[in-house]
Parts: C-alpha cells; sequence; structure tokens
C-alpha cells in the first residue's frame, strides 16, 4: 500500500470515528456544564467550569413525573428485572440449544423453526395477548411480570444462539458419554458447559442489552413501582419546572447506558471471539 | 470376556427404511469379529446396537449369554472406540480416562491404579496433563483406547477407529490393536469399510450390503471362496475381475470359454470343477472369477493359458506392476512384476483358472 491511499483510510477512518464520537462528547460535555454555561456557550466547547450537580441531581433527585427521587430507584429496577431475566432466558437457550441438536426427536426441526418465527415477530404485536396472559396469571404490574415477558420473548434468540453452536459438536462425544455412564444433565454440566464459554458471553451480552434497552414492554407492563431506567428517563426528560435542564437530561441518558456500555467493555473482545468461534475440535 | 450372539436382528427407521434386514451373529470368547462393508450398509448401525445406543426394532442380543436388548450403554459392559475419537473436549487425558470411572463411583486410588496401567500399557504417560486439542491424530487415538480400556469391559467395540489417520499412523495403529487383542484377549467388534484392516485384524469377517450379512466367515474363506461377485469383488486389492464366459464339457473336464474382442482372440482355461457343476452349467453363461495374481506374467506350464493382450494402463507399485487391460469383454487387472511390462504396448499374460472361482450369471452366487 502507497502513503497516500494509507493515509487516505486513515482519514476516512478518523472521520468516521469524529462522526460517531461527536454525540457522546455533546453529552458528556454538557452534563458536566452549568445551566449558565450551556446557555451562553457553544455546543461542542468542553465545560469551563466542570460540576457534577447535574449527574448527583439526575441520580437522587430529578423529577419522573411526580415522584422527585432521580433515577435511582428505577436504575435498581432494571437491574433486578434485567438480571434474572438474562440469565434464565441464557440457561434455558442453552438446554433448548442441547435438546435440539444432541437430542433430536421427531418434530425437533419443525419446533426450532417455530422457535425462529419468534425472532421476527415485533414487540407491538405481542403486546395485547401478553397483557391478558400475565393478567390470567397475576404477574401484571410487577418486575416478575416483566422477567416472565422478556424470558419468553428471549428465548428464540437465546436457543438459535445454542443450537447453532452446538450443532457442530459430534454426536459420538454423546455417544462416548453414554457409553460411559452419563446420563441428559451429567452430559450437560460436564461435558457441554465447559466448552460453552464463548457462546455464553454472546448471548448474555445480546440479551443484557436488549432487555436493558427495552422501552415498549417496560413501559406497557410494569407498575407504577416496577417501571425499569427506560421508562423513568423518558419521563425525566418529559418533566419540566419551568427551565428545561439539559445537562440533568444528558447525565441521566448516560446514566441508563452505562452498564450497556460495561458489558460491552468487559466482555467485548469475547463477543468477537464467541461469534466466529465455530466448530469444538479435539 | 463373553462371547456375542446376535439373532435375527432388524432396524426399521420410523420413516419405514429397513436398515438391516435380520442378521444373525455369533462370535465366541475374546474372538475379533470384523464389520465391513460400503456406506450406508448398516455397519455402523448394528455396532451402536450392539452399545446400546440404538434401539433394536426385532431381534435379540446377547453378551455373554445374557440378553441385553433393553439395557442401557453403560449396563452392558462395553467400552466403545469412535472414529473422531470423541475425547471430552474440556478435560485433560488424565479426566477423559477417569470420566467413566468416577461415574461409577471407583474409589479415587482404584481409579488412579487403572489410569497408570492402561497409561503405560499404551505409552501416553507423559500425556496425562494435556488437552486433547493439544495432541495429535495418533495421541488422540490412543488416549479414546486408553479410555475404553480402563473400564475393562467385556466386550469392545471399534467404529472406524483409523479411518482419520494419515496412511502410515494407520499401519502403526493396526498393528498396535493387534497386538492389544493378542494380549488382552477381549472379544472386540470392529467395524470398517478398509478390506484391508478387515484381512488383518479379523478372526471372523462379515461382508454387508444394504443390511444383509453376505459373508461370514474367516478371512481365508471370504477371500478364497467368496460366496458372491458383491464379496468376491469387495475384499481384496484390486478387486477380483470377472469375466463373462461359456462352460463347456469335453470329455468330463470342465472349460471356460471366454469370447474374443477387437482386442484378444477367443480362449478356453481349463476349470477344476466337480462333473456334476459341469453338468449343470454346460453351455451357460458364466462369470469366471479371476484375482489379479492369477493373471499373470508367472508361466506355469500344463496349467496356464497364454494370451496377448493389449496393455491400456500400467500402475507400478513398487514390488508389482498392475496392468489393466481387456479380456472377454471387460476390462481387467492383472498382477505382473515391473520389468515384465516396461515400456510396451501388448504384453503375454498366463491365465492360471486352477483357484478360479465361478459365479452363476444372474444370482451372482458362488457355483464352484
Amino acid at each position: 500500500m502507497t502513503k497516500l491511499s494509507r493515509a487516505c483510510v486513515y482519514a476516512v477512518l478518523i472521520l468516521a470515528a469524529l462522526y460517531t464520537l461527536a454525540p457522546l462528547w455533546v453529552m458528556v460535555a454538557t452534563s458536566l456544564k452549568s445551566l449558565d454555561e450551556i446557555r451562553d456557550g457553544s455546543l461542542i466547547a468542553a465545560p469551563l467550569a466542570p460540576t457534577v450537580e447535574p449527574w448527583l441531581k439526575a441520580w437522587s433527585s430529578a423529577c419522573t413525573g411526580v415522584r422527585c427521587e432521580g433515577l435511582k430507584p428505577f436504575f435498581w429496577n432494571s437491574l433486578l428485572m434485567t438480571i434474572p431475566a438474562v440469565l434464565i432466558s441464557t440457561f434455558i437457550g442453552a438446554l433448548n440449544g442441547y435438546v435440539l441438536t444432541q437430542w433430536r426427536f421427531r418434530g425437533s426441526e419443525v419446533l426450532f423453526t417455530a422457535l425462529l418465527v419468534g425472532c421476527f415477530i415485533p414487540f407491538q404485536v405481542v403486546l395485547l395477548p401478553m397483557a391478558r396472559t400475565l393478567g390470567m396469571v397475576g404477574l401484571s404490574d410487577s418486575i416478575f411480570g416483566l422477567i416472565f415477558v422478556h424470558v419468553v420473548y428471549g428465548l428464540a434468540f437465546t436457543t438459535l444462539f445454542f443450537r447453532n453452536y452446538y450443532v457442530s459438536i459430534p454426536q459420538d462425544l454423546m455417544k462416548a458419554a453414554r457409553v460411559d455412564g452419563a446420563g441428559f444433565f451429567t452430559i450437560f454440566w460436564r461435558i457441554l458447559m465447559p466448552i460453552s464459554g464463548p457462546i455464553f458471553v454472546v448471548c448474555i451480552i445480546w440479551q443484557f442489552t436488549q432487555i436493558w434497552n427495552d422501552f415498549l414492554f417496560g413501559v406497557v407492563f410494569a407498575g407504577a413501582d416496577s417501571q425499569p431506567i427506560t421508562v423513568a428517563l423518558n419521563n425525566l426528560v418529559r418533566t419540566s419546572t419551568g427551565v428545561k435542564e439539559y445537562n440533568v437530561d444528558m447525565a441521566a441518558a448516560i446514566i441508563a447506558a452505562l452498564p450497556t456500555l460495561f458489558v460491552y467493555i468487559v466482555a467485548g473482545k469475547y463477543f468477537v471471539r464467541g461469534l466466529t468461534a465455530g466448530a469444538v475440535k479435539g | 470376556m463373553a462371547n456375542l450372539s446376535i439373532k435375527n436382528i432388524r432396524k426399521t427407521y420410523p420413516n419405514g427404511v429397513e436398515v438391516l434386514k435380520g442378521i444373525n451373529l455369533e462370535i465366541n470368547d475374546g474372538e475379533f469379529l470384523i464389520l465391513v462393508g460400503g456406506s450406508g450398509c448398516g455397519k455402523s448401525t448394528l455396532l451402536n446396537m450392539i452399545a446400546g445406543l440404538e434401539t433394536v426394532s426385532e431381534g435379540e442380543i446377547q453378551i455373554g449369554g445374557k440378553r441385553v436388548n433393553d439395557l442401557p450403554p453403560k449396563d452392558r459392559d462395553i467400552a466403545m472406540v469412535f472414529q473422531s475419537y470423541a475425547l471430552y473436549p474440556s478435560m485433560s487425558v488424565r479426566e477423559n480416562i477417569a470420566f467413566g470411572l468416577s461415574l461409577r463411583k471407583v474409589p479415587k486410588s482404584e481409579q488412579d491404579a487403572t489410569i497408570a496401567r492402561v497409561a503405560k500399557l499404551l505409552q501416553i504417560e507423559p500425556l496425562l496433563d494435556r488437552r486433547p486439542a493439544q495432541l495429535s491424530g495418533g495421541q488422540r487415538q490412543r488416549v479414546a483406547m486408553g479410555r475404553a480400556l480402563a473400564r475393562e469391559p467385556q466386550l469392545f467395540l471399534f467404529d472406524e477407529p483409523l479411518s482419520n489417520l494419515d496412511a502410515k499412523l494407520r499401519v502403526e495403529m493396526r498393528a498396535e490393536i493387534k497386538r492389544l487383542h493378542k494380549r488382552l484377549g477381549i472379544t472386540t467388534v470392529y467395524v470398517t469399510h478398509d478390506q484391508v484392516e478387515a484381512m488383518t485384524l479379523g478372526d471372523k469377517i462379515a461382508v454387508m450390503k444394504e443390511g444383509v450379512i453376505q459373508q461370514f466367515g474367516t478371512p481365508d474363506d471370504i477371500y478364497s471362496k467368496p460366496s458372491n461377485t458383491f464379496v468376491a469383488t469387495f475384499m481384496g486389492s484390486p478387486p477380483m475381475n470377472l469375466i463373462p464366459a461359456v462352460v463347456e464339457s469335453r470329455n468330463g473336464a470342465g472349460f471356460a470359454r471366454i469370447a474374443g474382442d477387437e482386442n484378444s482372440p477367443p480362449i478356453s482355461v481349463p476349470l477344476l470343477i466337480s462333473s456334476n457343476a459341469i453338468a449343470v452349467y454346460a453351455n451357460r453363461s458364466v462369470l469366471l472369477g479371476l484375482r489379479p495374481e492369477q493373471v499373470s506374467d508367472n508361466e506355469r506350464p500344463g496349467v496356464s493359458v497364454a494370451v496377448d493382450l493389449p496393455v491400456a494402463m500400467t500402475e507400478v507399485t513398487g514390488a508389482d506392476a498392475m496392468v489393466f487391460t481387456s479380456l472377454g469383454g471387460v476390462e481387467i487387472v492383472c498382477r505382473t512384476q515391473p520389468r515384465s511390462v516396461a515400456g510396451t504396448d501388448r504384453v503375454r499374460l498366463h491365465i492360471d483358472a486352477s483357484h478360479a472361482l465361478v459365479f452363476d450369471e444372474s444370482t451372482g452366487l458362488r457355483v464352484v
């Protein structure tokens, strides 16, 4: 590659990076400015007198509708909803993938195809029937109801992930384990689980992002006390007492996005590795 | 130690396909049985049924005189070695060998003793703490055999264990398996599609095709007295030549007359067959079975019949040269010495029909 073309490549990459990072910069900069500075200064200028006041307000005292306790309670709501929903849907997906690939039964392909259809059903379609179902089983307006909805909706994806990962595991491995005397769950725990690390990471990142960022299910199925942070953020931004506090809005938005950002940074390299990992040789 | 008895086994899949159509086999304690056949002949299915990995549709399997049809694999006292080795990827070699032992709640000290014993037997002691991914193909195969040996089974099952190895290693491991069997004397069932493995390893060979056993016998029986044209051409490399011929009776002696074609003259070769067979097959079309070594440059005065044939192609394998030519309108292969065919386009070959076989043209069954 010539020097000129290399320079062109870098120029394009840097431009693309700037374009992507600019909004984040504006958010971070604005969240650290006082309201006066926001009114007087430029949008992209760095804060002259940085202050964490907007962050504290967004976390613990900003008004979301009639409540003025900041995002804190809703952040915990989101965690309480997301963590069990991610773990349960991932675990069931792993079991499904195991059964669909290693214990084929009559109609297992049909079942898998039916599950796949679940990936293409838009959220809006299931709102009404799901509301009826939650009402009937008595889970309306609760975190448990949200967990249930996210587990059900996530199963199609988690099953797909694990099924595609396990399908490359040779049948002989199962046969050898059965001859050795291992049963259904022994094979799952002692032979498959130890080699499933990469796909667990992929699945957990995917599910965590989906469930944490979900707004629609949260706004429809949550009660006043069980709203996730995405709903609270919306309420916070739309609630104003005279002055629009852009700095608090920006800080709140960043707070709401931090956990997914954190998960990506911690597990990001495994994500790519897991997506490209295929056959298990050996 | 146990004998194995398979009685009228059938396997039908839910979609109605019948892959095994009444299999009967009987081997004694300590014998080495080979199941050999092409792809899809049902040999692996039969092995899986012996192992308990597939259900039996009909018939009975007995190991050591005990019906095992409804026993799960772990209760059949068997061990199995797979084509893909099937080592547990997340476990070390030691853990792979110990896995079955620990599931059967063998005490730890006994497990260690067993691991030490099989590791010594197979010379895999330096590998015990490695993962399967860190082993070569041959080492993996040894570990897989070690894992099977650790069980001290009554019956050893091998499912094409050498197919994934390169040619040199395959020969080495073949000898190793034979040595182990000689030493331990465990009854063994071994599935392969490789007829050299079948001939060299087996005490008994069952040649299978489309779910039916074509012939069950000793390697010598299978080679010298194949029951039909399938077995005749499947076992032996290069395969037996089957040449259309007509049986003739002259003063009570039998001859096979091979028609000429554009390259070769018509010839008659003497047959050593019973007068009954001559009477039955006189003037009928048959297939004359000649091994490549029975059409060679080796003249046996008074026995062999000489013929000049065009050389279509030769393959020199080192000690021998395989000559591809045609006789009686079909392609045949002959085994000669390399110097006999060097640079010639016609070659003088001698047909020694004293051990030739005769097959019925319509049924393919051996007549003589």
